[in-house]
């Protein structure tokens, strides 16, 4: 069986590559950003796949109940959309969704997630985002308002709920869509764990804030060169 | 974790479990204590020991899974009834909110006599903000 595996820069793409090949397949990896429908025809795989995206902030009951503290979903197969532009019933291709989303509306309701946020969000649709994750309020409404009244993407690394995330927020029309990337978790099971994963989490912090504040400065350095 | 109760063999094999684990029996007997306490042997192993050692009651409070826990340990003839009660959790929310909840806890442990360290680790709640 060959299978094309198109990996959306998830760790988990290759732990699926490493079962199927262990089954017998056949596998082909591509970057989602690089794969082309015509490539993937060519490559004529014969079945269809999509594992989970990084895992949504979930509770902390449900992260409890994991015995390595980070929330992974079961893998789910299905016919995604370049399996329909492919034609073929036999010859579909491997999708893995993008990082998980919100779309909030002017209310900073939930109106919209992405199926790998799903299963953290998707039961508090119509809910305020706030609501749903209580105490978040005063570490994401700065960043949500200047991107709504600023009209441009917000980048910034946060620490919430046991979780360090790169979270982007991207400006609509009346919308805010709200994209995140989990950095790293805490490990709260042991005391000593907590102390390392709190570590690793207060350094990545600062290197990404760091790297975010560079980032800032090069682009204001470029508008400054460009206006010359 | 509340009120988790198991009857552990010379091996640490589960051979009974208590009401509070519910009624579905079945998964637990027979498997390893550390199948459903993952990571907690080297918390509780030393408890187990001073238990079937002594052959009398060990109390503790450890740091596991997220907060402190109550153990008390009882030799039962061949067997050691282990029970585990939740006291605080860690507020895992900010690092405001963590910082306090790890401040409270490490201060409950020290003054139980459980302190496991007794110097500040650079993550220590001191080092946040």
């Amino acid at each position: 069986m060959r299978v094309l595996m198109v990996d959306n820069y998830d760790s988990f793409t290759y732990n699926l590559v490493h079962l199927l090949e262990a089954e017998g397949a056949e596998v082909s990896c591509a970057a989602a950003a690089r794969v082309s429908i015509e490539e993937a025809r060519e490559l004529a795989p014969d079945r269809s796949s999509s594992p989970p995206a990084r895992g949504a902030p979930r509770g902390r009951a449900a992260r409890s109940s994991s015995s390595s503290g980070s929330p992974r979903s079961a893998a789910r197969l299905t016919h995604s959309r370049p399996a329909t532009a492919l034609g073929s019933a036999a010859a579909v291709a491997v999708a893995v969704e993008a990082a998980p989303y919100v779309v909030l509306d002017d209310e900073y309701r939930v109106v919209e997630t992405s199926w790998a946020a799903d299963a953290g969000v998707g039961p508090n649709r119509g809910e305020s985002l706030f609501d749903h994750f209580a105490g978040s309020r005063p570490l994401f409404l700065p960043y949500l308002e200047e991107a709504r009244h600023a009209g441009r993407v917000v980048t910034f690394a946060q620490y919430f709920d046991g979780y360090v995330a790169e979270v982007r927020i991207v400006p609509g029309s009346s919308t805010l869509t709200v994209v995140w990337e989990q950095l790293c978790i805490l490990d709260v099971m042991t005391m000593d764990g907590l102390h390392a994963s709190l570590r690793r989490a207060l350094d990545v912090l600062r290197a990404r804030e760091d790297a975010l504040h560079r980032e800032v400065v090069r682009n204001r350095l470029r508008v400054v060169e460009g206006g010359r | 974790m509340n009120g988790q109760a198991f009857v552990v063999d010379r091996d640490d094999q589960i051979v009974h479990v208590g009401d509070a684990n519910g009624t579905r029996r079945a998964p637990y007997l027979g498997h390893s204590l550390w199948t459903y306490l993952p990571g907690a042997r080297p918390l509780l192993d030393p408890y187990l020991e001073a238990a079937r050692e002594t052959d009398d009651v060990v109390e503790s409070t450890i740091f596991y899974a997220g907060g402190t826990v109550d153990v008390r340990i009882a030799p039962v003839e061949a067997c050691l009834a282990v029970r585990l009660e939740r006291r605080t959790e860690l507020d895992l929310r900010t690092l405001e909110t963590l910082a306090a909840s790890l401040r409270s806890i490490e201060a409950e442990l020290a003054a139980r006599g459980h302190a496991r360290r007794d110097r500040p680790a650079p993550a220590s709640p001191r080092a946040l903000p």
